[in-house]
């Protein structure tokens, strides 16, 4: 595969990708505290080399269901560094040609959720995934 | 030739953000000196403020040319034009000083437009043709480059796109070089790990020790092998101390800045604010030399913006109202910082109307923060305090000023994230002073480690007042016993909070306060204490009360620090007590106790008094001696249920006497409970009072 081509990192559970450009690292074991009335849709704070990052639970945003350890994802979105918890990491996948992508999203699917050809997976646009409002609610 | 240097949009992008940090100090010292210049308009202009303004104009437009921002290098070079022509006739009259203050706003909005913010709306050539010509003979561009004259314009983020040619660039003069708060913060991380990794050394090396003098004991033959492993072990650890703790420090130093820097928008504000609301103010600022870290900067920067808005906007009265009061026509605002020690104080005084009580206690309610029952018994230093709440402000229309509702609470909470806080006094009539309270830098604090559910939680030790082991003692939901005086737990559904995944059988407490009051945090295990560099939640995460900021453990997990304050706010309002007492020594024995134990309490010196406070005042409780000048306690509490007043007061009566008649005689006038004076009394009246007091 050419080094072009290889731009997406597609996550598990299958079906999400991130552009490689905005992955900072990926931690296996990573401890993540819980933040008190923060929301369950952030899975706490964590240190990503000696800085603390906000986590984003990835699978309770999609689903509803919280993440039961997985990993830590760290991206940078809208100028900031974040995580997401996610189950894990299913490899490089090309990605898909500008002609290819449809133009509407699928009905479910989040602003932050750009839509991807059948069977490709869409990818998060790590900047607009802090405008959703679910992530905004802490007492 | 060459072919002309061409930045792709990523370079654009962080050149952009390096000048718009550049381009904001160079904007404020162009703001100080206008407002200086302004000030002096009798008086000779000074060369060198005026050669001061010159370089940062100039800087200005070199930077704009390095970012082919063409707009703002244009109004740059006719802001020169103006500042040198007026410089030439000597005089900077306040037509000078405005149209200057306008090339500021419209360079201000242009460099945000070019970094994502909204549109800016200027036209550029009018305005350089304002600066240049009518203050200013046109000058020549300094660097000799020709001026090429462009249609009106206005520019948004795209439009900072063109490209002009290359231009030459100045010397370099300086012996420092621009590093981007974001590098240092990731310099910070790396040293952060850096310690944290040393101190994991530190304690596996003590362990090794322990390990070496066991094995001595037990048996020598392990103990040439083990010392051989300590002595390869400490040389290394002394070098990794050592670099780890220079390097620290060094960071530490490239990262502190001078408060000026927040002083810098001070001065305009006042200007701008005074005369759009016809109010004449004089603004005295001192200790901008003292050194602060860039983070606790940001804070306090936009916190005194904040507060000195307040000021002109709510606290300096109209010149005619001034005057009317006594008072010089020209209010004064001082900003005074001091270092003393590792903390920074910074006052902010005004003497103006000082904060209007009425207008906060009906907001408070209006807010639902307060019923007007509890309000009407609040003191004044009490009431004023509502605003630093959340949405907080006494104007009934929004106002574009400072009326917003948003600020106050946002001062108080970024400051709180540095363990930092805001304190207010004010008199009416005679003024306000802010007191901002924060670390000169992000020092290392000693936190308490201690194991409640699966991860760790902080508490900041200063906050800690007593950590007390339950021994056998079930914390069953009560108060524990903390100095000799009953102290609240923290409620099931914060510890849920705090420990999510459930949390083990508490066997310590750890006793903090805040705000007089104290809470006791129920902990399975206190693991030890530690001296950790303490950090606010980052961004994006949302702003939460308990925790606010956090640390990281030498193992490389997140300690949470609990707010001490957020602990207490989860308590219900403290019940509030009159003690009526003629023996001194009897009232503040009393008085202490159940201060101790979280109640509000005032005292009267007889009976008489004590009827009156009770008629004016709103308590939950009294406790009244039997004996006492003008109208005893039997009296007292007689005359109490007459008057319908015992339905909702909880009344001890105590005494000294042995008579054993006076508990059914305290029943018998409607008292709820009697005490006999004595080495236990006071733990009984407390004893008492809470039951009564939880069972209403």
């Amino acid at each position: 595969m050419a080094d072009d081509e290889a731009k997406l990192l597609e996550l598990l559970p299958e079906g999400r990708a991130l552009r490689q450009d905005d992955l900072i690292q990926i931690v296996a074991d990573a401890h993540i505290a819980p933040l008190p009335a923060a929301g369950r849709e952030w899975a706490g704070v964590a240190n990503l080399r000696g800085n603390l990052i906000g986590v984003i639970d990835l699978g309770f945003m999609l689903s509803g269901a919280p993440t039961v350890d997985g990993l830590l994802v760290a991206v940078r979105g809208a100028g900031l560094e974040y995580g997401l918890r996610c189950y894990g990491i299913s490899g490089p996948r090309a990605r898909p040609a500008a002609d290819d992508l449809p133009d509407d999203r699928a009905p479910d699917d989040p602003e932050w959720l750009q839509p991807a050809p059948p069977g490709e997976p869409r990818v998060i646009d790590t900047t607009l995934l802090l405008d959703d409002p679910r992530l905004q609610a802490a007492t | 030739m060459s072919k002309a240097f061409r930045p792709d949009a990523e370079l654009q992008r962080e050149l952009l953000a390096i000048f718009a940090g550049e381009a904001r100090d160079e904007l404020d010292t162009l703001s100080a000196g206008l407002v200086a210049l302004e000030a002096d308009t009798a008086a000779a202009v000074s060369a060198g403020r005026v050669e001061e303004m010159m370089r940062a104009a100039h800087s200005l437009k070199g930077g704009a040319r390095a970012v082919e921002l063409e707009p703002v290098d244009r109004i740059s070079h006719a802001l020169e034009t103006l500042l040198s022509g007026a410089a030439a006739r000597g005089k900077f009259d306040s037509e000078t000083v405005d149209l200057g203050y306008r090339a500021l706003d419209a360079i201000e909005s242009l460099v945000e437009a070019a970094g994502g913010g909204p549109p800016a709306e200027v036209n550029v050539s009018s305005l350089c043709d304002e600066l240049a010509g009518s203050h200013g003979d046109d000058q020549p561009d300094s660097d000799g480059g020709a001026r090429e004259e462009t249609e009106p314009s206005t520019l948004s983020a795209a439009g900072a796109q063109t490209a002009p040619e290359p231009q030459k660039t100045a010397p370099v003069q300086d012996s420092t070089v621009r590093v981007s708060v974001a590098k240092l913060d990731r310099l910070i991380g790396s040293v952060r790990e850096l310690e944290s990794a040393r101190v994991g050394i530190e304690h596996a090396a003590q362990e090794l020790t322990g390990v070496a003098e066991a094995a001595d004991l037990a048996a020598r033959q392990y103990d040439s092998r083990a010392g051989a492993i300590r002595d390869a072990t400490e040389q290394p650890l002394a070098r990794l101390q050592r670099a780890t703790r220079e390097l620290s420090d060094d960071i530490s130093q490239a990262r502190t800045v001078p408060l000026s820097l927040a002083f810098d928008p001070l001065p305009r504000t006042v200007r701008d604010l005074a005369r759009e609301l016809g109010r004449e103010v004089q603004l005295e600022l001192s200790g901008g030399e003292i050194d602060v870290d860039r983070a606790v900067l940001e804070v306090i920067r936009p916190a005194l913006v904040h507060l000195i808005r307040n000021a002109v906007d709510h606290g300096i009265e109209p010149p005619a109202m001034r005057a009317a009061a006594g008072k010089p026509e020209q209010g004064t605002i001082s900003v005074s910082a001091k270092a003393r020690g590792s903390q920074l104080s910074i006052e902010m005084s005004d003497d103006g109307g000082g904060i209007d009580g009425d207008a906060v206690k009906s907001r408070a309610i209006e807010l639902g923060l307060v019923d007007a029952k509890a309000a009407a018994t609040m003191e004044y230093e009490e009431l004023i305090r509502f605003v630093l709440k959340p949405a907080f402000s006494t104007r009934d229309n929004v106002s574009e000023i400072s009326g917003r509702g948003v600020g106050l609470d946002a001062v108080f909470e970024g400051l709180a994230a540095f363990q930092g806080l805001v304190e207010i006094e004010s008199i009416p009539g005679k003024g306000s002073t802010f007191t901002l309270r924060a670390p000169l830098a992000i020092a290392a604090i000693e936190c308490i480690v201690a194991q409640l559910g699966r991860d760790p939680i902080g508490v900041v030790l200063s906050d800690a007042v007593r950590i007390v082991s339950l021994e056998d003692r079930e914390a069953d939901g009560g108060p524990v016993e903390v100095s000799g005086a009953p102290v609240p737990l923290v409620g099931p559904e914060v510890l849920a909070q705090l420990a999510p995944g459930g949390h083990q059988q508490a066997r310590f407490v750890i006793a903090v306060e805040a705000d007089a009051r104290r809470i006791a945090l129920p902990v399975y295990d206190v693991l030890t204490v530690l001296r950790l560099g303490t950090m606010p939640l980052p961004p994006p995460l949302p702003a939460t009360e308990m925790v606010r900021s956090a640390a990281i453990l030498p193992s490389g997990e997140v300690l949470r620090l609990v707010d001490a304050r957020a602990l207490i706010a989860t308590l219900p309002p403290a019940p509030r007590v009159l003690v009526a007492e003629d023996s001194a020594t009897q009232r503040e024995r009393a008085r202490r106790a159940l201060s101790a134990a979280g109640y509000v309490v005032e005292v009267a010196e007889d009976g008489r008094a004590a009827l009156t406070a009770l008629l004016e005042g709103d308590f939950d409780a009294l406790l009244t001696d039997f004996e006492m000048p003008q109208i005893d306690g039997i009296e007292l509490v007689t005359e109490l249920g007459e008057r319908g007043l015992l339905d909702e007061l909880s009344v001890i009566l105590w005494s000294a006497s042995d008579n054993p008649t006076l508990p059914a005689a305290a029943a018998e006038a409607g008292a709820d409970g009697f005490v006999a004076k004595g080495p236990e009394a006071e733990a009984a009246v407390l004893d008492a009072f809470r039951r009564l007091l939880s069972d209403s």
